[in-house]
């Protein structure tokens, strides 16, 4: 798919999404949102990005991106082993507010969770579609 | 406590993490330090351990389900800590010589991942930490032996030992489970107070036969010890420190534990006797007729376990202390050392004269051109074969001691059996050292590698494992009574020697038994053309696998039609299911879940116009563009419903799924003309429509039917509280159920792997 406006739309496209996935992965505790949605999000704005501009080699074109699966897993489960490196059981979570006042903010470890899920879901989904996307036709 | 036990098993780990990243070299030079870390924090624990001192860490891990990741450090597991982190400090040194550019950083994360499972394995109190540790030193295993799969006896020999004892490790899960429900706990450590109750439930034996039935597998005990012999395809310092030293002995470990939980049980103890003293029988058989010297010491190996087997079967319930009987330790540790280092000298001879099979190596003379491993390994077989004045020897009296007191029917039968398997022993052992080295032929120089190009760690490592058989030669009284077994009294070196008793007489003609045996072998011996029990266990493999195909064939015939109906009569059939059990009857305010009409009508065309025409078109991407039209008019109703994360979702799903659809139908040929036959139609079209009867059924039946108690009334309540999140979904997914993400990402990741090995993989072998 080789189209100039197709091109001009995703490229701005990208960046936007990009901020909505973050947005959407941090207010995910509190508001809808989340590590899966985000993650789709983003998913689905690089594979818009990747069909839009057809790379000159099927190698540039296949984003690798397996390696944020792995990353994604061991945070998601490193989350739940620092509970047990303290002393609780695995996968509790710990919340801390720094600042005071209005301008609170509120950290807890179910974001780094989430992160991990946000990861998994973009590795394993740009993965997936990007082994469809490769140019050659088998038959 | 925590910390040191939880430092010890991570150690590996990490260093098996970090030789993933670097350099075969570097990998091979920091692989040195987790054993020796582990070392330097067991070693100052072991006086106190050895003493009897027990130390209990509790680490909760699902309390509400009553499974703890408890560990422990006492005697037995502290002596297993040291035989694996002090043999491994050797292996890791040896396997940089022996094995240069062959060992990639692959090679040493498995190593050193199998190190950090043993460790795990040892230092368990929970049975459920101890399975999982179990599992992964069998997988570990597997890598091992196969080292990387290119050469096919490899293959084979890491498939046949990961069927047994992976098979071994589910009876073992499933014993686990029966004697915890039976017990009431899965900490070993307080299952022996609840013996009582233990041994009178009616399925304990079941709990025994399984959990056997994986120590049994996984210490090569008939009928499970054909896999050892052929995992001897992996290099010789994985033989020698898997297959022989540590994994080998999990089994044995594992019997220890469970001796005083189900020591009184009247089947323990002549299940054990038996099984131990016929694997020594049938091993040392096995051993006798080998021809290859890495299979002889294979073979060995399993005769060996099987004596440690027996010593649990001899002893009275009462005199097992902490689940170590008298000697056994004695026994593991010579065993472990001289066999670890007698494949490490195999390993050495191989290189130097190219071969390892007795028929080339008998006909020559090879010991004044290697004296250093003449002498090592003749050290090594003299402790095998169990004659006087090392550590083998103590070991074999102390076998038999105990079989002259112990009060059971067919004890006769017993000493027998261990005087012709101790006699087996000085055979194979003569075998070893003799025949290897004193033949009539000059050795031609034309094989192996020349001597230069060898490092000596390859004969000095081995050499530091038969030192403390030559130390507990000179002072047993001090080295098994202070060292390994503090608080048992030994005698001391004369005192073995000096009296002529019934177990002295024994081992004479044990010996005497054994040379004339040797004698014989040289003799009448003939190389033969193939193993016999070689055919036997490959035709077991091959039936294991056969039976497993025809399962999926089973399982698995037919196409993808045939796949979606089984899958939708199920959900019908649940759905059916689900409404027949009678419902409470409907809540007055169920009207208050009606939409306005006008506004749902909308919403509701789509979707019954996606679907309709989406059956009715007849080319592919017209049918997922439709489904994906229905879909996003689902999204409508879910706005209309006021559930932004469900709307969220669905749309997101719905363009994700079409993409990848698109994608994938892009390869695939134009549908052709239906070649349905009427029937199939129609069955299929019934089908369909009772799938969409059962969900709208079903869907209807719960909304004017909302359930006694909802499980979201209690999760609204405490999210903010508990959770400190003000949207449930994500509290539900990420808190309240942040297990069962973990394990659905986790699926993810699996099927992410999947893809990229079967499409990408596949794109790289055609293009390449």
């Amino acid at each position: 798919m080789n189209s100039f406006l197709l091109r001009q739309v995703a490229r701005g496209v990208l960046p936007v999404a990009v901020l909505f996935a973050i947005y959407l992965l941090l207010r995910g505790h509190d508001a809808p949102g989340g590590g899966f949605v985000a993650g789709l999000v983003t998913s689905a704005a690089v594979v818009l990005h990747a069909l839009a501009n057809v790379a000159p080699s099927e190698r540039a074109r296949r984003p690798r991106v397996l390696g944020s699966v792995w990353l994604g897993l061991l945070v998601a489960a490193g989350t739940g082993l620092v509970a047990v490196a303290a002393g609780g059981p695995f996968l509790t979570h710990s919340h801390f507010d720094v600042g005071s006042g209005p301008a609170t903010i509120h950290l807890s470890t179910t974001l780094l969770f989430d992160v991990g899920v946000f990861l998994v879901v973009v590795g394993s989904t740009i993965t997936t579609l990007a082994a469809f996307a490769g140019g050659e036709n088998p038959r | 406590m925590q910390t040191i036990l939880i430092a010890i098993i991570a150690t590996p780990f990490v260093g098996a993490m970090a030789t993933l990243f670097l350099s075969a070299r570097w990998a091979g030079r920091i692989a040195f330090f987790p054993p020796a870390l582990v070392l330097v924090l067991a070693i100052p624990r072991w006086p106190a351990a050895a003493t009897g001192e027990t130390n209990i860490v509790t680490i909760p891990w699902f309390p509400s389900a009553g499974m703890t990741a408890n560990l422990r450090l006492d005697h037995l597991g502290a002596f297993f800590v040291l035989l694996i982190a002090g043999v491994g400090l050797g292996i890791v040194q040896y396997s940089r010589a022996y094995l240069g550019k062959k060992a990639t950083p692959r090679f040493w994360a498995a190593l050193l991942a199998f190190m950090g499972a043993m460790l795990g394995l040892v230092l368990s109190d929970s049975l459920l930490l101890l399975f999982v540790f179990w599992e992964l030193t069998t997988l570990a295993s597997f890598l091992l032996i196969g080292m990387g799969g290119q050469i096919p006896e490899a293959r084979a020999g890491a498939i046949r030992a990961f069927i047994v004892t992976g098979a071994g490790g589910l009876s073992l899960l499933a014993g686990t489970l029966v004697l915890g429900q039976i017990a009431g706990t899965y900490d070993l450590s307080s299952m022996p107070a609840r013996a009582e109750r233990i041994l009178a439930s009616p399925t304990r034996d079941v709990a025994l036969l399984l959990m056997l039935g994986g120590a049994f597998a996984k210490s090569a005990q008939v009928p499970f010890h054909f896999w050892l012999p052929g995992a001897m395809a992996a290099p010789a310092p994985v033989s020698a420190y898997l297959h022989s030293a540590t994994m080998v002995k999990a089994g044995i470990f594992l019997i220890g534990r469970l001796s005083p939980i189900f020591g009184a049980s009247p089947a323990f103890q002549p299940l054990l006797l038996t099984v131990g003293l016929t694997t020594f029988l049938v091993g040392g058989w096995d051993a006798v007729r080998a021809w290859d010297l890495k299979k002889l010491l294979a073979h060995s190996t399993v005769a060996n376990l099987g004596v440690l087997t027996a010593l649990y079967g001899v002893y009275p319930p009462a005199e097992v202390q902490g689940g170590i009987v008298r000697g056994e330790l004695l026994s593991i540790t010579n065993h472990a050392l001289y066999k670890s280092a007698l494949f490490l000298l195999v390993g050495w001879m191989e290189k130097v004269s190219g071969t390892r099979d007795l028929s080339i190596l008998k006909e020559e003379r090879w010991f004044q051109r290697e004296p250093v491993a003449g002498v090592l390994i003749g050290i090594g077989a003299i402790t095998m074969g169990g004659f006087p004045f090392l550590l083998g020897f103590m070991s074999k009296e102390v076998f038999l001691e105990a079989l002259l007191h112990a009060r059971f029917p067919g004890v006769v039968a017993a000493v027998a059996a261990a005087v012709v398997g101790g006699a087996m022993a000085v055979v194979y052992a003569l075998k070893l050292c003799v025949s290897t080295f004193w033949g009539p032929k000059v050795p031609p120089d034309s094989r192996g590698y020349p001597r230069a190009a060898l490092s000596r760690w390859l004969l000095v490592v081995p050499a530091v494992f038969l030192l403390p058989h030559v130390i507990g030669g000179i002072a047993p009284g001090w080295f098994i009574g202070s060292v390994l077994e503090p608080g048992t009294h030994w005698p001391a070196w004369i005192a073995v020697w000096h009296h002529i008793d019934r177990i002295f007489l024994l081992s004479v003609s044990t010996l005497a038994l054994g040379v004339g045996g040797y004698l014989l072998w040289r003799r009448y011996a003939e190389v033969p053309s193939q193993p016999e029990t070689q055919i036997a266990f490959d035709r077991l493999a091959s039936t294991v696998l056969g039976a497993s195909n025809w399962f999926s064939h089973a399982a698995q015939a037919g196409g993808h039609p045939r796949y979606l109906v089984v899958m939708l009569v199920f959900a019908a059939a649940a759905a059916a299911a689900a409404m027949r059990g009678g419902s409470p009857p409907p809540l007055p305010g169920a009207e208050a879940w009606s939409v306005d009409l006008a506004a749902a009508s909308l919403p509701a065309a789509i979707v019954a116009a996606g679907a309709v025409l989406a059956v009715l078109m007849q080319d592919r991407v017209s049918k997922v563009v439709l489904m994906a039209a229905a879909g996003y008019g689902l999204a409508v109703f879910y706005v209309l419903f006021r559930a932004p994360d469900l709307v969220l979702t669905q749309i997101l799903v719905e363009t994700i799924s079409l993409l990848l659809l698109l994608l994938v139908f892009q390869r695939l040929p134009r549908l052709g003309a239906d070649e349905r036959s009427r029937g199939q139609r129609a069955m299929h079209g019934l089908f369909a429509a009772a799938l969409g009867l059962g969900v709208a059924a079903l869907a209807w039946a719960s909304g004017i039917h909302p359930a006694a108690r909802p499980a979201g009334v209690e999760q609204l309540a405490l999210s903010l509280p508990e959770a400190k999140g003000r949207n449930v979904v994500n509290v539900i997914l990420v808190d309240f159920r942040g297990a069962d993400t973990l394990g659905e990402i986790t699926v993810l990741a699996i099927a992410a792997i999947g893809v990229v090995a079967l499409r990408v993989g596949r794109a790289r072998r055609e293009g390449a």
